[in-house]
Order: structure tokens, then sequence, then C-alpha cells
């Protein structure tokens, strides 16, 4: 049983912290550390339910938001320099972001995924204090203080990542490899100024940028994740963001899929997508009515029937 | 490279249709990591380390060749390894590697990249020599990664990768050798993308692959992240220009994330759709472990959460068409989907199975039979038994596997690790369902597997109509072919559901419908719903039309070479269609399109898929190029993948295919034909025996053979099956036990059939020939499966060789052969007919034809009454041994039958006084035999022993006391003893009933030990596990502990095939003079945290003892003290016993 306070084992997790991001400030090119500045207030710890979810919370904020890539990277180097061999590091990682979900969103159980996250929860709450649903203070204070020192020890594994680093034969290497996977990633706020200067540029300087941006964020990171190293940020993310205003400039066609198959008695499949690409194209090149295009789609197949193989 | 192409292009949607369909194979080449940061720092940490110098700006893999690490390149691999480990893989990797690939092949030497392909449905298998090919070299769940070039963890030197320029230009010869595996494993049908690869930086040069990517069809092969530097190389432009190889600018990943994004394909999802990996078990959900998962799905599918989910949301059309697709599938393989939304018509026999399946599952006994769900082609049993095996599992109260028919038989561990997982996990009984169509055998034989390992389950399988025995008709189901009135009034409104105008299709087909109204129904639907109002039909003619026609419209193989490709270009040589109609390797008339459907319905309409290699080596041209456009738009012919990566071309259904054979083949004649052209171009490169190839071949061969439901048809083409097998032997090499037993069997079925009807025209003469090559080639077979020690096979070779021999025994009877002759003859098939018993004690097979081979020659005169007795001795020397040991899962009626048969045949046999002297004088004692036996008169085998029966086996026991000198060389009067004393003893038959205790002094055991001990001196049949258990217990009881233990360690690794409920039922208990159970008590010594096991120390005989956890009410502690507790003996060894539950049981003697 572990006696020390919450309030204590936080002391200790800033401390960490604080070390974490002045070795690897020294360590990078451009200076920085692990941590960004975090704008969610340190918890409370009392009562002590609100003190765990408030925890979770701001442990998620750190692991995910504030220090997204470098944890994530030094998470993944643990293994390499043989330390948290037990996985515990990984368990720790996942489970602050399952328990963020578990306590702040509905989860529709019939989805396998999610059932999957309440068996984790409850099975670590119920290692902890005995029950999968802590209801008194004794109950929550035990859970709190078994994140807190769960959290400890997985910064402590941090720490003693990055001092090995520092140490490394191919430290050089391995520093560019960080440096350029920094490089890679670009927080929301990236894209709003970038966004601000596109909305400028096309005359939409009455966009909202946030919600803008919350509605593409993760697909334009999916996309510039599988970009080779050398490109630019600048350029690849204004070409996203352009294409995300004429996408949202489209109107809806006056046919769907169901039409077409109606239409020419086809079945589902590759085709009925074809079709309506191309009934796409030639809507937003000239307009039409429904039965327009339907009329177009016709002639198209017809032509593509005459262009078949002869089959004698 | 930009960040967003708006469209998708077609060869981009052309490539998710191929990796979909698969099979899909990446190529990575060495320039892989600088696509994630534009500089390869794994290569650069290397060079900087082994040439003293900064590395170059565009350094690559030649300059690590002849640098100080090949001075000691075992410190300098493990070093360049360490190296390895500390960079992590690329993100766009990441995305790559979330595809359910089929295999791997990389020309870097790294294996950073390995650790994006694993995840946890997967396993990775690094491949890195020649040497070795594997058995699955398709398997999603075992991710092949061929090394080309070696890698720095290959553990030998061969498998490391070159550190020298001479290593490697050697290095290179086996890269090549690797590459020419792709275009096999690729198939017409699959894909090949490659990543990373920049050709004049690799070591796998342009050169070397461009030949491999040419013997693939147009468009297989899709080079990713083409730069400029790329597009100069002459090889690549050939290929592109050839249309062999298309070229992509943006890279994979993004082309993968796209199609992911646009709902072409799925990323980040198990091989076979989004498996679930989760199971619902009364209101609990346990989750599958990988590596079950990935064990058991070799042999069924686990019917898990995903496959009882609700489907996906559709439109009335894709309805339709869905529905469409399961009348068609549904009865080869289950649509679980489909289930749940209420496409299968439920006909009145599934409401029987379904009640019969519950009250077994809920039943407190163990099922000791199968249930079988029988019935002719098209009935509805696979959609029946899908749809049963659906609701019980979406019950989520018992687990289910359904095994599907397939060319591979299920292993049968893969089941009971299954079973035994989930019950581990708090189910109760699992349901397995085998659509098999196979004989009822094999399900009992599955059952009975399951059972003597003390899993619970309940056995549903599938056959052909059979007549079922009378004691057993409970467990058999007909699946009617008739519709009743009661069952087209609801069919009608099942329709309607589909579409109102179905109704009045039912009134107008039924009639035209027949017997198989299943499959009648699917060909008479529209392919759409608008279609059915102008009442459309499909006809099978026009399938096969439709694949002619297309075939002219593709390019024969001869130009498909880039060069012949240019050749054509210039008009230097006329295009010809691929399908030549006038040239075939069959039969000139026969068009190459109806060849493929030749091969492929001939032995579809047995139910059975064709490898997809076979297919292709028996069509003679290779891999001719757009194989797979042949049946684009066709879907009388579907291919399916299996677990392992095994393709396989079937028919949509049995019932179709026959319709086609028919239609389109000249008769039986041309149906052998097609069946021989198969078997001849078998490949058997697997260490199995049953590798997917052999299997097909097997079950090909049985589908025609005498014993199947066709066989009068087939029966004149044997010879000519025969001499295919014989050909494939010796002149193709193959010798596998399994075709060789198909061999012998159809040979001495030749034989037989000839005996009895003249069919074939043979002399007597050509009989005994046919009869020697049988023999020889089932000898040869024991020399090719006594390399594997697979006693099971050997038992049913040796069984095969004992029959032979009676054959050839029985045909000389016609020619006057001598008695002596004769006999010799029958000791030497009886001998094969023990040795077949004593390897595998479930083969009733060889009491079958030990009975077969006696009541002949007991039916002729050729032999005098001295040995007639002899064989009448052995006879009941069999009977009594399957009787003593294997009472509960004997086939009783054929068994039965047997008996009076052989009754009426010895009926005139008579022991004289005269004969029995005579037998005496000639060493034999059977005559000992017989007369102990009519002493002892009809000794019950099922119940206890009334007092007078008790008396007549002491009299019977004290007879061959008196005669011990005369016997003591005779297994037959030695067992006999044995088993009549004890009876006497113990009043009950041997293995009767659960935890019986002894009443047996220590010159008891003794005397019991010392037959015993004679007993198992002998060979054959006299090895048997039953003897050994008794051994084992009388050393025991003897104070030999240490000795008993090892007996029974030994026996549970020789009764791994003993069937039923006895491998693990607790016999007898370690027991005094009195018959009373020894109580002992002991210390928990070790208790397992995953399983039920544990063991105790018991004092008394300084020995651990294995115990259950389920055995005792609460858990035991290891250090723990347990007292008054019995030790019982399974054939799996001796087992703590708590007192109490002994105590319970009617059989303990007090």
């Amino acid at each position: 049983m572990n006696e020390a306070s919450p309030k204590a084992i936080m002391y200790e997790i800033m401390q960490v912290q604080e070390e974490l991001d002045r070795v690897v400030a020294r360590l990078s090119k451009d200076g920085s550390g692990v941590f960004a500045d975090v704008s969610l207030k340190k918890p409370r710890f009392e009562p002590a339910e609100l003190g765990f979810i408030l925890t979770v919370s701001w442990l998620c904020v750190m692991y995910f938001e504030a220090g997204k890539v470098d944890v994530l990277f030094l998470n993944r180097k643990l293994e390499v320099y043989g330390i948290a061999q037990d996985g515990s590091c990984e368990q720790h990682y996942e489970l602050v972001r399952q328990l963020r979900t578990y306590h702040q969103h509905n989860l529709d159980l019939t989805e396998n995924r999610n059932r999957q996250i309440q068996e984790t929860c409850e099975n670590w709450l119920r290692s902890q204090c005995g029950s999968p649903i802590p209801g008194n203070e004794e109950q929550w204070g035990k859970c709190l203080i078994s994140i807190l020192t769960d959290a400890r020890a997985f910064l402590n594994s941090l720490r003693d990542c990055v001092r090995q680093i520092e140490k490394d034969d191919s430290r050089d290497a391995i520093v560019e490899e960080w440096d350029c996977l920094r490089k890679r990633f670009h927080p929301p706020h990236e894209f709003d100024k970038l966004i601000e200067v596109v909305a400028a540029d096309i005359g939409r300087d009455k966009l909202d940028i946030v919600r803008f941006r919350k509605k593409y964020y993760s697909d334009w990171v999916k996309e510039l994740e599988l970009l080779d190293g050398t490109y630019d940020f600048k350029q690849e993310g204004r070409r996203l963001i352009e294409h995300a205003f004429m996408e949202s400039l489209t109107p809806s066609l006056p046919i769907t899929g169901k039409d077409i198959m109606k239409e020419f008695g086809l079945g589902p499949g590759r085709l009925i997508g074809d079709l309506l690409e191309k009934a796409k194209a030639a809507f937003e090149k000239n307009g039409g009515t429904a039965q327009e295009l339907l009329e177009l789609l016709r002639a198209e197949l017809e032509r593509e029937v005459d262009q078949a193989p002869v089959t004698t | 490279m930009n960040a967003q192409s708006s469209k998708i292009t077609t060869e981009s949607k052309d490539f998710y249709q191929q990796l979909v369909r698969g099979p899909a194979f990446l190529l990575l080449g060495q320039s892989y990591l600088e696509l994630q940061g534009n500089s390869n720092q794994f290569l650069n940490e290397v060079v900087r380390k082994y040439t003293s110098e900064t590395a170059p700006e565009s350094c690559t893999y030649n300059d690590i060749l002849n640098t100080t690490a090949s001075k000691q390149p075992g410190a300098a691999l493990a070093w360049m390894q360490q190296r390895s480990e500390r960079f992590t893989t690329p993100q766009w990797l990441n995305t790559v590697g979330s595809f359910a690939w089929n295999g791997i092949y990389s020309s870097t030497i790294d294996d950073i990249w390995i650790r994006a392909f694993k995840n946890d449905w997967r396993d990775i298998h690094m491949l890195f020599d020649e040497k070795y090919k594997p058995l699955d070299p398709r398997n999603r769940h075992r991710l092949h990664c061929t090394f080309l070039f070696g890698g720095i963890g290959g553990p030998d030197a061969g498998e490391q990768p070159p550190l020298t320029k001479m290593e490697w230009l050697k290095r290179k010869q086996v890269a090549v050798g690797l590459m020419r595996r792709l275009p096999e494993l690729i198939s017409p049908l699959g894909v090949l993308a490659i990543e990373g690869y920049v050709p004049g930086k690799d070591w796998l040069s342009a050169e070397d692959l461009a030949p491999i990517i040419d013997d693939l069809a147009d468009g297989q092969a899709h080079l990713f992240s083409m730069s400029d530097e790329i597009a100069q190389d002459p090889y690549i432009i050939a290929l592109r220009d050839s249309g062999k190889l298309v070229l992509h600018y943006e890279s994979l990943a993004s082309c993968l994330q796209r199609g992911d994004d646009a709902g072409f394909l799925r990323l980040g999802v198990r091989a076979e759709e989004e498996r679930s990996e989760s199971i619902q078990l009364e209101g609990e959900v346990v989750l599958l472990p990988k590596e079950v998962k990935n064990q058991v799905s070799r042999s069924a599918i686990i019917i898990d959460d995903l496959a009882i989910q609700s489907p996906k949301a559709l439109s009335d059309e894709a309805l339709y068409v869905e529905f469409r697709a399961f009348l068609a599938e549904s009865s080869s393989k289950p649509n679980w989907s489909g289930y749940s939304r209420g496409f299968a018509f439920q006909r009145p026999f599934e409401i029987t199975l379904h009640a019969a399946m519950e009250s077994r599952l809920r039943g407190k006994a163990s099922a000791d039979k199968p249930i079988i769900l029988h019935g002719q082609t098209g009935t509805g049993k696979t959609v029946c038994l899908g749809a049963v095996a659906f609701k019980i599992r979406k019950q989520g109260v018992f687990p289910v596997l359904f095994i599907e028919r397939r060319s591979k038989k299920p292993v049968f561990s893969d089941i009971e690790l299954f079973c035994k997982w989930i019950e581990d996990q708090g189910a109760t009984c699992t349901l397995v369902v085998w659509d098999g169509m196979l004989d009822v055998g094999q399900y009992d034989e599955l059952l009975q597997y399951l059972r003597s390992r003390g899993r619970r389950v309940v056995v549903v399988g599938s056959s052909y109509r059979v007549d079922c025995p009378e004691e057993e008709r409970g467990c058999f189901i007909e699946a009617s072919a008739k519709l009743t009135t009661d069952e087209v009034s609801s069919l009608k409104h099942f329709l309607k559901k589909f579409d109102a105008s179905l109704e009045s299709l039912v009134d107008r087909e039924i009639a035209r419908w027949g017997d198989n109204f299943l499959v009648a129904m699917y060909r008479s639907l529209p392919y759409t719903r608008r279609a059915i109002r102008s009442g459309l039909e499909r006809e099978v003619g026009f399938t096969v039309r439709k694949i002619e026609d297309k075939s002219k419209t593709i390019r024969r193989r001869a130009m498909a070479t880039t060069m012949s490709h240019a050749l054509w270009k210039a008009g230097l040589i006329v295009d010809k269609p691929a399908l030549d109609i006038s040239a075939s390797d069959i039969d000139e008339e026969v068009s190459h399109a109806n060849q493929i459907i030749r091969f492929v319905m001939v032995p579809s309409q047995f139910g059975l898929k064709v490898p997809l290699e076979l297919l292709l080596r028996a069509l003679g041209q290779g891999y001719f190029e757009n194989f797979h456009h042949l049946f684009q738009d066709v879907d009388l012919v579907q291919w399916d993948e299996d677990n392992l990566g095994n393709i396989f071309i079937r028919s949509r259904n049995p019932w179709e295919a026959r319709r086609i054979v028919e239609a389109n083949l000249g008769g039986y004649r041309d149906e052998i034909n097609c069946i021989s052209k198969l078997v001849e171009e078998i490949k058997d490169d697997s260490s199995s025996l049953d590798s997917p190839e052999i299997q097909f071949a097997v079950d090909l061969l049985r589908s025609v053979g005498p014993n199947s439901a066709v066989a009068e048809s087939y029966k004149v083409y044997l010879v000519e099956i025969a001499d295919t097998l014989l050909h494939l032997r010796h002149e193709r090499g193959i010798s596998n036990p399994r075709l060789m037993l198909q061999e012998a069997t159809i040979l001495r079925d030749i034989v037989r059939i000839e005996r009895y009807s003249q069919t074939y025209g043979l002399s007597n003469e050509d009989c005994e020939k046919l009869l020697c090559r049988a023999e020889d080639v089932l000898s040869d077979a024991l020399d090719v499966v006594s390399r594997s020690r697979n006693d099971k096979m050997t038992s049913m070779i040796l069984v095969e060789l004992g029959a032979t021999k009676a054959s050839k025994a029985l045909g000389s009877m016609s020619e006057a052969i001598d008695g002596r002759d004769l006999f010799s003859q029958y000791k030497q098939s009886r001998d094969c007919l023990f040795r077949a018993r004593g390897l595998d004690p479930n083969n009733f097979y060889s009491i079958d034809a030990l009975c077969w081979i006696a009541r002949e020659i007991l039916k002729s005169n050729t032999l005098d009454g001295i040995e007639k007795l002899e064989i009448e001795a052995d006879v009941l020397h069999a009977f009594e041994m399957a009787e003593a040991e294997d009472f509960e899962l004997l086939p009783k009626e054929r068994l039965n039958r047997r008996r009076m048969e052989l009754g009426a045949a010895m009926g005139n046999l008579d022991l004289s006084d005269d004969a029995f002297e005579e037998l005496k004088k000639l060493g034999s004692a059977a005559g000992f035999y017989i007369r102990a036996s009519e002493l002892a008169g009809t000794i019950p085998v099922d119940s206890e022993l009334s007092d007078s029966d008790r008396a007549r086996c002491a009299s019977s026991v004290s007879y061959l006391e008196n005669a011990r000198e005369y016997i003591v060389k005779d297994p037959r009067c030695l067992y006999l003893m044995l088993r009549l004393w004890w009876l006497s003893k113990t009043g009950k038959p041997i293995f009767y009933g659960s935890r019986q205790t002894t009443p047996f002094s220590k010159d008891d055991w003794q005397f019991v030990f010392s037959l015993l001990s004679e007993l198992l001196s002998f060979a054959d049949v006299h090895q048997s596990s039953s003897l050994k258990y008794l051994y084992g217990l009388a050393q025991f009881h003897l104070g030999d502990a240490i000795g008993s233990f090892e007996t029974y360690r030994e026996l549970s690794r020789e009764s791994e095939f003993l069937q039923g409920m006895r491998r693990i039922a607790r016999r007898y208990l370690a027991s005094d003079s009195n018959g009373i159970a020894i109580k002992y008590d002991g210390i928990v010594q070790w208790a397992a945290q995953d399983t039920n096991k544990g063991e105790i120390f018991i004092s008394k005989i300084q020995r651990r003892v294995a115990y259950d956890k389920r055995d005792f009410l609460s858990e035991l502690r290891k250090g723990q003290t347990v007292s008054s507790v019995h030790i019982a003996f399974s054939f799996l060894g001796p087992i703590v016993d708590p007192a109490l539950r002994s105590k319970s049981h009617k059989g303990e003697q007090r």
C-alpha cells in the first residue's frame, strides 16, 4: 500500500516533468522540451471521485496533447532500452486514454470496441479498489493514488529513456529522427493560422475557422503523415484547405445511386459509383436536371457497349 | 508528391479490387526508409560506423560491402541489429502494415519494417533462405516476410546479409530464386504492390525484377512513389508500355488510405472481414486470444459476436441482390449476415433439429452420439445448419464452431483447443456444427475424440441420405426433398418480403423447381428487382457462352511477354484468342473455356473445390494471363480463400455443377478423363500427409470410388483410375500413403467386382496380379509412413493389406489350393489385422475384415477341421477383446451381424476329443481356448454378473490354470484367463463403470501382474493400451509407484487416439484387499494460474499426483493440506479424487 498522498505524488510528477523538459530541450535542435503549456488547471484531489476524474483528464491532455509527439516517440523507445519491459508503461498510456473515454462519454455497448473499453476500465478499477464501480471516498481514493503512482512510474521511465538516448552512440541519428517526427506534427493552431490566410486570400473572412478546422483536421493530419519528409507544410496544408473549401461549395447531385439502379436496371456495384462520378463531373460543369443527367448517363452506357470488344 | 488528388483513378480502383480479392503481396525496396525523412538513418549509421567516414548524401547498400564490417561479421550484424531496434517504424509504413497482406518480400536487410506488420491478430514469420518453403505461403494470419538478401536477424550465415562483394553476388542468385516464387503465389488473380524501390540503387536490380513482373498478367504489378528518376529506367518503361506494370506517383500508403476513406477496402482489420474477437457467454464477454483464434481458424469458423451483430443497412435493391447471393452461396458456405437479415427460409426439419440441439446442449449428460442431418442434395441442409448454428449462438449462451465443407479435414486438436479454452471461460457446452457431407463415422470420431479429452460438446453433422440404425433413430434427422403444401404457402409469404411480384413466381415456377428448390429458386430470380417484372431468366448455357466469348477477346500467354507485345505492336505477329477453340489437351473438340468449366464442375458436382494451382497446371498452359477476367461477370464459378491463403475454385453449388456436367460432357468417360488429368497433376511437396491437393485427390477418388453413392456409374473406369495413380507414383515420383491406400483399395475392389459380376473380363491370373500390385503398393506405403510414425495411418494401411492378402487367399481357393498354403495365407492376413488393431484400438475395420475372411474360408471345404478351429479361436478372441475393452464404442449392430454370419459358417464345427488332442499335439492352444470359452458360457459384457456366472468363470479359470504349461505361449488363452479371473473376483467386467475398487490381495495382484507381463510380451493387438492400464494399476498396488507412474506416462502418450470418455474416465481407485478405497493425505505443491491443473504431494507414496481444480468445492492454495482423498486412475494417469465424489458413486465397494 502506497502511503503517499495524491499531492505528494503530484509534486514528484511535476519534478520529473520538469527534468524531462530540460534534458530534451538540450538534445533537440529547436530547443523545445517534451510538454507544451497546458491550459487545463492541475487537478484538485478532493473529493476523491472528482480528483480521479480530473487527474485522468489532466494526464490525458499531458500525454496526448501537450506531449503528443514526444511522449509517443519516447514510449516506443522504452523497449529498445530495456525500460519497463513488463509492458506497464504501454498499459498505463492506453489506460489513461480509455479511462477518459469511459468516464466522459456515453458508450454504445453494442459496439465491440466500447465493450472492450468498459471491460478494461472496470477490470482495472476492480483490481485497485475491489469494485468495478467505486462507490465511496475510500474506493475512489485508492484509485486516485494508483493512477498517480502509475503516472509517476511512466514519467520516470520516459526520463530514463531520454537519459539513455543522451548516452547513445547513435544519438545524433536518433535525435534527427525525433526532430523529423516533430516537424511532421502540426497541432490545430498551426492549421488555424493557415486557414486564416487562405480564407482571406479567397475572400472568406467571415469563416468560423475553428469549426472549419475541426471538421477536417483529422483527415488533414492523416494525409500529411503519409507524405515523404520533404513536404512543405505551408504549401501542402494550403492545398488541403483549399480542397476542403471547394468541396464545401459543391452542391449535392439531383440524382442518387438508387435512381441509377432503377433507371438502368443495374444491381449495386462499382459501376454505380463510376456513373455517379460521371454525373457529378457533368453536373459541376454544366448543371442540369435529374432527367438530363440520367440521359447523359444512358448515352455514356450505350457508348461503352458500342466500344466493347466484338464477341462473335 | 501532393497531399491530395481529388479523384481516385481507374488504376487505383482496379488496384483496390485486386487487393481485396487477393492474393496480395508487397515488395518493399531498400529505399523505403527514405520515404519518411528523405534519408535512410539506418544505412547512414552503418556506413558511418564501418567506413570511418561520414555517410555521403546518397549512400546505397553497396557502401557496406567490403568494409570493416566483413572482418567481424558476427559483431557487425549484432551491432546493426541493435541499431535497427533504435529506429522507429515510419508512420506511412504503419498504414501499409495495417492491410491484411498475403506475404511480404523485401530487398532490405534491416528489420525496422517488420514491426509495422506485427499486430494482435497476425503472427510474423521471417524467411531468409531458399531452403525453407512454407506450407502456407499465403497465410494472412501467419505473414511470411521474405528477406531476399538475408536479414541482420538471420540465425545462420546463409541467412544473413552479404558483407563482401562476392557474398553479394552469391546472394543475388538466392534472391532471384526467392523472387521466382512470386508468380505462382500471386496466381492470375492477385496483385503485387511495390514500394520504396529505386532500380538503380536497390540490390534487387530492375533486370532481375522485370522477368518476374513479366510473368504476371497485365496490370497485376503496381509500382508506387514513382519519381522522374525511376521513370527513366528502360526496364520500367518496357514493363509499363506492355501494360504489365502500373505506375503510381502517389505513395502506397496514400493510395491505401484513400481507398479506405472511400470505402473500397478496409485497413486495420483482420484478414477475414472485420473479425471481432469476443464471444458473449451468459451476459459476460470473453475475449479470444490471438493464438486460440489463429489456430482454431485453421479448422473451423468461430461464430463470434461480430457474426451475430445486426448487419449494415441496405437499400431495397442491394437487399434483393444480397438475398439472391445468399440463395446461391449459402448452400456452400455460411453467410451470417444473410441469416441475420432473415434470408433463410425455415423448413420443418430445422425446427426438429433446433429442438434436438437445444435439448442436448442443456442436458446434464454429455451426448455420446452426434446428431446427423441427412438428405439428398439441394434440400437446404447447409442453410438449415447455418441457421440453427446462428440462432443458438445468437442466444449468447453456448459457443458455436462451424466447420464448412472443405478439402482439408479439420484438425481435431484445434477444435479441442477452442472447446477447452471456452470451458475454462465458463461455457458449459460447445456446439460443433460440421457440414462435411461425410460418412457418419467421421462425426462420431470427432465427438469421441473430444469426449476422450473431457470436453462437453454437441456435434452435429450432415450426410447424404442414410438408413439409420433402429437404436439410433433419435440421432438422425431427415431433410425432406419435397415441399409440403404448407411450405409452399409459407414460401410465397417469405418471398414477398423481397418483392411483392415474387409471390407469383412461386406459382409459375414451382413445378419446374423439383427437389432442389433453393438452388432452382435462385436460378429463377432475375439479377435485379427491376428485371423481375420483365421476366428475364438466366441459363447455364449463357454462362458458358459468356466465358467463351470473353476468352476470344483475351490474348494468349505467348502474347503476354514484353517482347511479344512489342512485336505485336510492330505488326510482326498477329493477335490470337487466349483460349483457342480448336486446340485442347483433352479433346480436340473441347474449347479451353469448356475445359475450365469441366475441371471445375466435375469435382464440384461432388461438393469439392479445386485448388487453384492444380487447376492451372491441369490446364497445361501455365499461368495464362487474364485468367480472372474469364470469370468476371460470370457468377457460376467462384473462388474462395481459406484461412491459410489457399485458393480454391468451385461451382456455386453441386446441383448446378451436376447439371452443367450432364449438359457439357459426353458421359462418364469424359468425367473420368477430367478426373485423371487432375489427379495426374497433383503435387506433393508438403511434409504432411494431407496437403490441400492430396486431400482434394483423395476426396475426388472417394467420390467416384466403389463406396460412393454413384459407384455404379463409374465402376467400369476403376482400372483407369488405378492406372492414373500408378502413373503418378512411377512417372511423377509421388508416393503419398493416402493416395497409395486409395490405389490399393481400388485394385482390390476391381477384383471384388470382377469376381462378383465379371465386369472387366479379367482372368484369375489377372486378378492375382492386381492383388500382388496392391500388396506392393501397400508395402511401399508402409515404408513411407514409417518415417512419420503415424499409427493411425499405418493401421489403416495394415487393414487394407490384411484385406488384400485375404482376397488373394480367397481367390486361390477356386484353384484347389493346398489347405496348409491357404491357412498360411490366412495367418498372414490375420497378423496384419491384429497389428492394425494394436496400433489403433478404434479401428473396428480390422475385426470386420477378420470376420469376413474367416467366414469365407470357413464356408469352403479347403481347410480341415483343426485349422478351422484355429480360425474360430482367433475370431472369438478378437470379439472378446473388442467387447471387453471398447464396449461403449462398439458398432454393435455391425458386429452382431458379423457374429451371426460367422455363427452360420461355423455351425458344423465341433471340437471333438480327437480334434482337441490333435490340436494339442500340434502345439496349438486353440482347443483349450474353445473349451474354456464353452465352460464359461455366455458372460454379460455390459452388466454385473450373477453368482452362477461368476462360478462358471471361476471353473473356466481353474481349467486354464491346470493347462498353464500348454497355454503359456498363447495370448488368446492368457487373455481369456485374465478376463475370466477378473470377472469371477469382482463380479463385474473390466472397465465397468467408474471409480471401481478391487478386492485383491497382494497375491492376487501378483497373479494379475504376471499374466499381464506375459501378455504384453506378445506383439500386435496385445500391446493394447487397456492392458497397459491394468499393468500400471497392478504395479501401483504392488507398491511400485515409480514404475506405475512411468507406465501411465507412456500410456497417456500412446492413448492419444483413444475415443470417447474412456480416456479420461476414472475407472479404478487405489484400494485395499477388502475392496475399500484407500484414503491419502497430501499438500498442494503447485496450482496453475490459467488452467485447472495442479499437483498434490501424497506423502504415503512420496509422489506428486495431479489434481483438477474443478473436482474440489473450494480453491486449493499452494501449501494447503488436503486429507482423506483417493487416488483414481484414468488413461491419462493417476489423479487425486476427492473422497466425497467417490463415495457418492454407486459403483464403490465398501
